[in-house]
């Protein structure tokens, strides 16, 4: 395995920032409103908006509909990215992705829940609905799962198929039984939705995030060495149980904020992980950290397509990303046969 | 449970010489004594069950022949609720013998057996009624579920008005199946009057941008070929969606802030009660657009303007009454 030194490991992703930051730049000026703002116009609408005076219709669609949507879409897309990426170096299975462990069914069952027999008492349940369930499902598969004071991985596999796929029961039972006029939205969740959130819910969404990510950053030199091996690595001093708890709870965290927010946008989990790790090799120091880049840089342009593509109308995003990203993600494999075969 | 002794036999059998073995069995269970007995008891105690089981059922069965001696002939399954707010309208409800669970108008819709939703019908609910017709339509039922009911026997009749005229035929169409023709024309004729004092009264009137929706969250809106659509237009009103190529977009929230509507209609609620209140919050975030700062955000149930019967013309109706308030004081 090669090993990045330390000054190519910043450059890339300094590379992939100055990415991410164009392309959230790129999606403030499309969209299916004609925005016309001089530059004056446009830094005196930005002042405005940080000092929360009202702003012109123009800026109120630049800074109040496709920021945030922007930024929601970066956090969504990155927290999905890294914590995929996690899942695949916890389980040590390239099939791994953030909703594998029963997050996504666990999540959906509730949201479905809140947005069906809750509606009357406003739509803000849903986010904290979808939360619980993942936390739920979380804590389900860990009570299953844990053996001894370990987590084995095979167990921990199996526990989390299962749970996803009695709450996936669960939910087409609730689908099958409700009256249309709720199966829209459930639907547009079930694949997600990116509209408009507002600066606060961002903000809870970041700090959330924080712990989460700070741990799997923190594990990404352990990830390299269990790569090796369990063994080998406990051999070489890594506490393999611990690292492997701390994981499957941070990546589950994350996943489940991420989907609080947005739904199950499927896909960005699953490639952008292997992505990188085709483009840049296998040093998970650089994976983990790249993946949540890449990953936001991936969804920010994923959501300008599937709210510009059939303007005015807009698509779900989880369409965009599956879309995009299966056929890309097999030219990729196409193109690197050999470098994985070796 | 004849099955379940015959195991017990033969293993008695197994050696019917060795007159030991049956001393070994309490005295209930050897050949020819109590335990036979018992045993051809224990038959005719469960025939005589299964008797008692058969009467009760003939007696449900005649239950049920008496209650449908209470519904007249014709008797009527509706699988769609706009299709039986038309048979309620012609005065056939009490001839309804299986609705919707959709079907929630008039009240009363909600006292008939309800055999599913629209896409889960159970076929042997229906069967079970003995409904003389089955009135149905084209895109809110399943095809292939029609065709088993007509080669069960039954008489399946499916309409789809796509728009207000149509509305009316369907009306007429579906009398003159129940034999109730003249009643339909009356009705049909009332209600193209309403619909001509509506567009009376808008006449010269400057059509108003307004934003329906369906759903907050997606913001899910009325686009062209929907019912809310062409309402919208012959109610005096310019529908924004309706620049969208698909019938229920999620619309785009920066062009709803752009066209700037001048009302908005909340449709997404039902029956919930501080639907009004509820709107008003969702959109206080952008009191710039003129729907917002005019107070002109309307909540209005969903079925008047959705449901192709008869309270389509009241819905008619009542956004030309959003729209143009001086015109209807």
């Amino acid at each position: 395995m090669t090993v990045l030194n330390r000054a190519k490991l910043f450059s890339i992703l300094a590379f992939l920032f100055l990415i991410l930051f164009l392309a959230i730049i790129l999606t403030l000026f499309f969209g299916p409103a004609e925005v016309s703002l001089s530059l004056p116009e446009l830094k005196h609408q930005f002042l405005a908006l940080l000092k929360s005076e009202p702003l012109s219709k123009s800026g109120a669609i630049l800074f109040r509909i496709r920021l945030p949507r922007a930024l929601l879409a970066a956090l969504v897309g990155g927290g999905l990215a890294m914590a995929g990426a996690g899942f695949q170096a916890l389980l040590r299975n390239p099939l791994a992705d953030p909703y594998i462990l029963g997050v996504s069914g666990g999540s959906a069952f509730f949201a479905i829940l809140g947005m069906i027999f809750l509606a009357s008492i406003g739509f803000a349940t849903v986010p904290i609905f979808a939360f619980a369930g993942a936390l739920l499902a979380i804590l389900l598969v860990l009570a299953v799962a844990r053996t001894e004071g370990r987590l084995p991985v095979i167990t921990l596999l199996l526990a989390g198929v299962v749970v996803n796929a009695f709450f996936s029961a669960l939910v087409m039972f609730i689908l099958s039984i409700t009256s249309t006029r709720h199966l829209p939205s459930a639907l547009f969740w079930m694949m997600g939705d990116l509209s408009a959130k507002s600066y606060s819910t961002l903000g809870a969404l970041s700090l959330y995030y924080v712990p989460g990510i700070a741990i799997l950053l923190g594990l990404s030199r352990d990830f390299n060495l269990i790569s090796l091996g369990e063994e080998s690595a406990e051999q070489l001093g890594v506490r393999v149980e611990r690292t492997k708890l701390l994981t499957f709870i941070s990546a589950s965290l994350i996943t489940a904020v991420a989907v609080s927010v947005s739904g199950l946008i499927g896909f960005v989990g699953l490639i952008v992980p292997h992505i990188i790790r085709l483009i840049f090799g296998p040093d998970h120091r650089l994976l983990i950290s790249a993946s949540f880049l890449f990953g936001a840089t991936f969804l920010v342009l994923c959501d300008l397509i599937s709210r510009t593509v059939i303007a005015p109308a807009e698509l779900p995003v989880g369409v965009i990303t599956a879309i995009l990203g299966g056929p890309f993600f097999i030219w990729l494999l196409y193109q690197s046969r050999e470098k994985l075969g070796k | 449970m004849l099955e379940a002794r015959k195991p017990a036999q033969s293993a008695i059998q197994f050696s019917p010489r060795s007159g030991k073995q049956w001393e070994k069995l309490p005295p209930a269970c050897r050949p020819g004594g109590l335990g036979d007995f018992l045993r051809d008891f224990g038959k005719i105690i469960a025939i005589l069950i299964l008797l008692l089981l058969l009467s009760g059922l003939e007696s449900c069965r005649k239950d049920h022949q008496a209650q449908k001696a209470n519904v007249p002939s014709p008797r009527i399954v509706s699988l769609a609720p706009n299709l039986t707010e038309i048979v309620f309208a012609l005065g056939m409800g009490d001839h309804l013998v299986g609705v919707t669970d959709h079907c929630n108008y008039p009240p009363e819709a909600k006292t008939r057996p309800r055999l599913g939703g629209l896409k889960n019908i159970s076929l042997e609910s229906v069967v079970a009624q003995e409904p003389d017709v089955v009135l149905a339509t084209e895109d809110g039922n399943e095809p292939g579920f029609l065709d088993q009911l007509t080669e069960l026997g039954l008489k399946v009749k499916t309409y789809q008005p796509g728009n207000l005229d149509q509305v009316l035929e369907t009306i007429i169409a579906v009398g003159e199946e129940l034999g109730k023709k003249e009643q339909a024309e009356i009705l049909a004729r009332e209600l193209k009057e309403k619909q001509a004092d509506a567009q009376a009264g808008l006449a010269g009137a400057e059509p108003v941008p307004i934003f329906l929706f369906f759903q907050r969250e997606p913001l899910i809106s009325a686009g062209p070929g929907t019912f809310a659509n062409d309402l919208i237009q012959k109610a005096g009103g310019i529908n924004l969606a309706g620049d969208a190529r698909i019938p229920y977009p999620h619309y785009s929230l920066e062009k709803v802030i752009e066209k700037a509507p001048k009302v908005i209609i909340d449709v997404s609620m039902g029956e919930v009660g501080n639907a009004q209140e509820e709107a008003n919050q969702y959109w206080s975030k952008w009191p710039d657009l003129p729907a917002v700062r005019d107070q002109r955000i309307y909540v209005l149930d969903q079925d008047l303007i959705t449901r192709p019967g008869p309270r389509l013309f009241q819905g008619l109706l009542e956004l030309a009454k959003i729209l143009h308030p001086e015109r209807f004081q």
